[in-house]
């Protein structure tokens, strides 16, 4: 019952005129980039071999590839649904063989392909350098995999949203709040928590449980492991940290396909 | 014996949450072959009545079977129940053919079935054109398309024919009758009456989520029971209905070129017209003179407590073969 619904998200993006603006942008962003770091050695600067210059632009590449996904991925998956009750066209699928369970997995299936789109324009120019640069393998494809994970949780989460929404400017407005809510006021939430503690505690350094409190709810949660959080952390809370992670996922993610199936079913 | 009704519905009641009672006790019994008219105001219910009996509201008493089964214990209900909602809803942003290979998917419908239905609704020169650049016409069309796509025996069509032109109108109550020639059972929601007084073989009007009915003790009425016994001649001149006057029985004049009559009841109706064809007075037409599903429904409306007098009963609708 999911098929279809892949099949019609990629019909209608087809025709998304934004869709095709949006190729052109990252094309844009990812040549300026790679001409931008080959042309720097030619002003005297220290990238002057293929190894530093790939070292650079292999983590340029993923931190893109990562803003890309937290910022572009949700807000493909956000008017989904609600597009459903804007065209009225709710009534019609919910008239089908298939439940609001397989119409939720199945626009959800609809969004990871455009996620998976998005994830993958990055690729080659990743998989380039990755063959010059110091970085592991590893490093690189596990940040490149959290990344695609972010992109579809945040989607999952995008979609809960525009379920519960009538109209796709209400869904973006909600997802934006939320983003707000997540992004800004929480770590601002948590840091001044983090400092009253610090402060309180005698070291003056915060304890290990509120860094793990403070990163492990995030989306890029992950890639905040990789790039060194995991290796700051005792064994202890870094075993934590990485279990925490799935698991306020996994929390969140069937929260909020509960609200959504909900509001699917009380849509008529 | 009668056939078991694809829909059966009994004391139906709908109340939304903080809204008003919806509908009040509603039942209704609707058998294959059959094309329900369900009329009613603005807000009288029809719509909500329509998608309790499509399975996506559930009810907050009574019951709906459909086809002998309670509604509730069909896992899939659109495989046995068809609803066109209104608005109808379609995917603006594809092709008429990506509309109906999606929903084709969807209802698991082989390409056998998507050709029969695109042939039945001779939608085949419009496959390759956007369904935002169907006409209204065509895009009722094409969601009646979606709906027979399913196969399903029971279709709830709510204002089939909201916006069309006469012609469009015509052609789509042209296909709703032949889908209840098929032994579908058809219930149509709609506010354009003088159509669907043609093409119903029952009617139903929901005012304030209730029936409200002519008959007293039924909720519904057929054709047959909105006749009163007199009949409509038609003649080519009116010369000819002056001269035919005198010959039939207790006629009166309603038009230069029109009489009704009245046969006495007990008789067929056609008997009256034997003076006529001794006399060698050509006539045109010859019909029950029943009310018209307007004037009806209108009078309905006036009289909120009580139903509008009622005709005599009705005398069985003669051969019109001269």
């Amino acid at each position: 019952m999911i098929a279809p619904f892949v099949y019609l998200d990629l019909h209608q993006r087809q025709r998304q005129r934004s869709l095709l603006v949006l190729r052109i942008v990252l094309l844009a962003i990812l040549a300026v980039f790679t001409i931008g770091t080959l042309v720097i050695p030619l002003f005297g600067s220290d990238f002057t071999n293929p190894s530093s210059l790939s070292d650079v632009l292999v983590h340029v590449f993923l931190v893109l590839q990562g803003v890309v996904m937290f910022m572009l991925a949700p807000f493909g998956a956000a008017d989904r649904l609600s597009r459903e009750s804007e065209q009225r066209t709710l009534p019609a699928l919910l008239n089908s063989p298939a439940s609001p369970a397989s119409i939720f997995f199945g626009k959800l299936a609809g969004a990871f392909v455009f996620d998976l789109f998005l994830w993958s324009f990055f690729l080659p120019f990743i998989a380039v350098n990755a063959l010059f640069c110091t970085a592991t393998p590893g490093y690189i494809a596990g940040m490149a995999l959290a990344n695609l994970a972010t992109g579809f949780y945040l989607s999952l989460v995008a979609l809960s949203v525009s379920a519960r929404s009538k109209r796709a400017l209400h869904a973006f407005l909600r997802l934006g709040v939320a983003y707000l809510v997540w992004f800004v006021f929480f770590p601002i939430l948590f840091g001044i928590l983090a400092a009253i503690v610090a402060a309180a505690t005698s070291g003056g350094s915060e304890p290990e449980f509120l860094t793990v409190l403070c990163f492990a709810h995030n989306p890029i949660a992950i890639q905040i492991g990789l790039l060194g959080l995991f290796g700051a952390l005792s064994p202890p809370w870094a075993i934590a940290y990485a279990l925490a992670i799935p698991v306020l996922w996994l929390l969140l993610s069937w929260i909020l396909v509960r609200l959504a199936l909900r509001a699917l079913v009380r849509a008529p | 014996m009668a056939m078991t009704p694809l829909l059966d519905i009994a004391d139906l009641s709908m109340q939304f949450p903080r809204g008003p009672l919806a509908l009040d006790r509603v039942s209704l019994a609707v058998r294959p072959g059959e094309i329900f008219g369900l009329v009613g105001p603005n807000g009288a219910g029809k719509s909500t009545l329509l998608r309790l009996a499509a399975g996506l509201l559930a009810p907050t008493g009574g019951s709906i079977a459909v086809a002998g089964r309670p509604l509730a214990s069909i896992p899939r209900p659109a495989t046995l129940v068809g609803l066109m909602p209104d608005p109808i809803g379609v995917y603006t942003d594809l092709s008429v053919r990506e509309y109906l290979r999606f929903f084709g998917r969807l209802f698991r419908a082989p390409p056998e079935r998507i050709g029969h239905v695109v042939g039945f609704l001779a939608l085949g020169p419009f496959l390759d054109r956007e369904v935002e650049a169907l006409s209204a016409g065509w895009q009722r069309r094409l969601a009646l398309a979606r709906v027979l796509l399913s196969d399903a025996p029971l279709l709830l069509l709510d204002e089939p024919a909201a916006g069309l032109d006469v012609s469009a109108r015509a052609d789509l109550l042209q296909c709703i009758r032949s889908l209840a020639g098929g032994g579908r059972a058809i219930v149509v929601s709609s506010h354009i009456l003088p159509e669907l007084q043609r093409i119903a073989t029952r009617f139903g009007v929901l005012v304030g989520g209730r029936w409200r009915s002519p008959i007293p003790g039924r909720d519904t009425f057929s054709p047959a029971d909105l006749a009163t016994g007199a009949f409509f001649l038609r003649f080519p001149d009116p010369a000819d209905a002056t001269r035919a006057a005198p010959l039939l029985p207790a006629a009166e004049s309603v038009a230069p070129d029109a009489l009704r009559i009245r046969p006495p009841a007990g008789t067929p109706p056609s008997n009256a017209l034997a003076p006529l064809f001794a006399a060698r007075i050509p006539f045109t037409e010859f019909r029950p003179d029943s009310p018209s599903l307007d004037r009806l429904f209108l009078d309905l409306l006036e009289s909120p407590t009580s139903p509008p007098p009622l005709p005599p009963s009705p005398p069985s609708l003669p051969s019109l073969n001269p």
